[in-house]
């Protein structure tokens, strides 16, 4: 459906986007998530057709709609768009706000859409408010419905719920991802929220400075990193180093790690083992002993940082019942289900 | 007087052009008015010159002998005001909301008319008023530049009082100050309608 190959873009000869390439399939909605700056917005710009790319191609339902000395103008890509700053129409209510795009239509079908709009937002009845008399949550929900009105072939939705706050956002987030089950639509998001872009995706892209980590589902970025980056980005783990026994096994500060480690690494070869918070488990009977540096209420759960005897910092996340106090000692022991080793950046330059 | 708006809706693209404007608000009244007559001199010149080598009768000073020529020195002079009113205006507005225009069907055309133009109105009128306002006092370029048998509220005022007529120029002067007043009460009652103020 969505198909970007090899697509780059430059800001006054500074690159922002190296070259990205992903496919999304119809129907499905994909992610983009990556710290602020890294070209999140550029690319959905570049795909709605308000910036033009430097070199590649943008297709969709496999028809380019950007290219070299090509553009499609934005009003006929049928691309939708939900922005970061939302902008609603200040001078239409809602009513004229989502039939915006419909205005080429008859008037009785414009009715019956925005009317089907309004119930499917959960909004009847607000027709006639305007864009400041709406709570943000409800703004938020205004452009959304403005965007699906014209049934585009894609919607793109930059960082949608950073306005609102941290509660909101999760039930709007949920409620949007059925809203667009519900319409069919193949939809692309951005955010540098890890947990909303796991809620809501099928497809995952992890960016870094204007290139594409790895585009993936959820469970492999989670799971399977394709490199250090991603790993540091995602989940919240630390990278413990540790030196290759054999094939098979890794010496770490916590012990032997069994697990398969990517190919071309010799005994004695120094790599980094990821360590992710729900991997370290606080046990009495555990082989090794840590200190509490740190510890945050989570409600259900509580993230401690703990210290082992060589100074290794690791984050534990426990349950809140049996709480450990700043400064205590504790047994932990480590259970891996997906051993991550990377090759150590420790000789090598970064 | 909404010649000078129209234009400047055009200038969306608000580049070098929208510098040069500011130009014409600097200078002197008198010297912008030299400076059209040539201008318009020239034109008339070359069109007579131009209907005469293909055997037609010239239209005499078609430019420069007409109202034509108070007016588009006006433009020039006070292009700026608008420009700038509706600039800052402009900057206000989100590029958010340009974008989502065109996302949804919207193309440059439908986007000034659906977007900008509603919400433009106030500083549209304002920058209008104030053109009105300054052309209805502007002296030198239409003492200039008007043909015979035309006046300005400004020229009229200005024989009078020269002649010191004084009683006389009144009626004008006081005609230049209702005009100018009426619209800025019309336009400060139409402010307060209410109107949906930007988020
Ligand atoms: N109009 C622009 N002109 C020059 N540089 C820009 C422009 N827009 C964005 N950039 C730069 O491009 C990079 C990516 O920006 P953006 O796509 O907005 O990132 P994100 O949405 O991921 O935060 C940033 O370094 C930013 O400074
Ligand atoms: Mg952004």
């Amino acid at each position: 459906m969505l198909t970007l190959d090899r697509l780059s873009l430059r800001f006054d000869r500074q690159p922002v986007l190296d070259p990205i390439s992903l496919t999304l399939d119809e129907g499905r909605i994909g992610c983009l998530i990556g710290p602020s700056g890294c070209g999140k917005t550029s690319l959905l710009r570049l795909i709605a057709g308000f910036l033009a790319p430097d070199g590649g191609r943008v297709l969709l339902d496999g028809e380019p709609v950007a290219e070299a000395h090509r553009q499609t103008p934005p009003e006929q890509r049928r691309v939708g768009m939900v922005f970061q700053d939302i902008a609603l129409f200040p001078h239409l209510n809602v009513t004229d706000n989502i039939a915006f795009g419909l205005h080429r239509q008859p008037p009785a079908t414009r009715r019956a859409r925005v009317t089907e709009l309004l119930a499917l937002v959960g909004l009847p009845g607000l027709g006639d408010r305007y864009p400041h008399q709406l709570s943000g949550g409800q703004q938020q929900r205004v452009a959304l419905a403005r965007a699906l009105a014209p049934r585009p072939r894609l919607l793109l939705l930059d960082e949608p719920f950073s306005a609102l706050d941290a509660e909101l956002r999760e039930q709007i987030s949920r409620e949007v991802r059925q809203i667009l089950l519900r319409e069919g639509i193949t939809a692309l998001f951005v955010t540098h929220d890890q947990n909303e872009a796991f809620a809501l995706a099928d497809q995952v892209g992890v960016m870094h400075g204007g290139t594409l980590r790895q585009w993936d589902t959820p469970y492999r970025v989670y799971h399977q990193p394709a490199d250090r980056t991603v790993a540091d980005f995602i989940g919240g783990g630390v990278l413990m180093p540790g030196r290759v026994r054999d094939a098979d096994r890794v010496d770490t500060a916590l012990g032997e790690l069994r697990g398969p480690l990517p190919p071309g690494l010799a005994p004695g070869a120094e790599v980094d083992v990821l360590v992710r918070p729900d991997d370290l488990v606080i046990d009495d009977d555990g082989p090794r002993r840590a200190r509490v540096v740190e510890c945050l209420f989570r409600g259900a759960r509580m993230l401690y940082t703990l210290e082992l005897d060589n100074g290794q910092r690791l984050p534990c996340l426990a349950s809140s019942h049996h709480a450990h106090a700043e400064g205590t000692g504790v047994a932990v022991r480590l259970d891996l289900e997906h051993l991550v080793v990377f090759q150590s950046s420790r000789f090598t330059s970064r | 007087m909404l010649i000078w708006a129209r234009r400047l809706r055009a200038d969306r693209p608000r580049r070098a052009a929208a510098r040069l404007a500011g130009f014409g608000y600097a200078v002197p009244g008198t010297v912008l008015a030299v400076g059209v007559v040539m201008v318009l001199a020239s034109l008339d010149r070359g069109l007579n010159d131009l209907l005469a080598a293909i055997g037609l009768p010239g239209p005499g000073l078609l430019f420069s002998g007409t109202l034509f020529a108070v007016i588009f020195a006006c433009t020039v002079r006070f292009l700026t005001i608008p420009v700038q009113g509706l600039d800052a205006g402009l900057q206000n507005l989100s590029p958010n909301l340009d974008s989502a225009a065109r996302s949804l069907g919207a193309r440059p055309a439908g986007l000034l008319r659906r977007v900008h133009l509603p919400l433009l109105r106030v500083p549209l009128a304002t920058s209008a008023l104030l053109v009105f306002v300054d052309t209805l006092k502007e002296l030198p370029a239409a003492l200039v530049l008007r043909p015979f048998n035309t006046n300005t509220l400004a020229v009229r005022a200005f024989e009078l009082a020269s002649d010191e007529r004084l009683a006389d120029a009144a009626l004008p002067a006081l005609a230049i100050l209702l005009a100018g007043v009426a619209p800025v009460i019309l336009l400060t009652r139409s402010m307060r309608v209410p109107h949906a103020p930007s988020p």
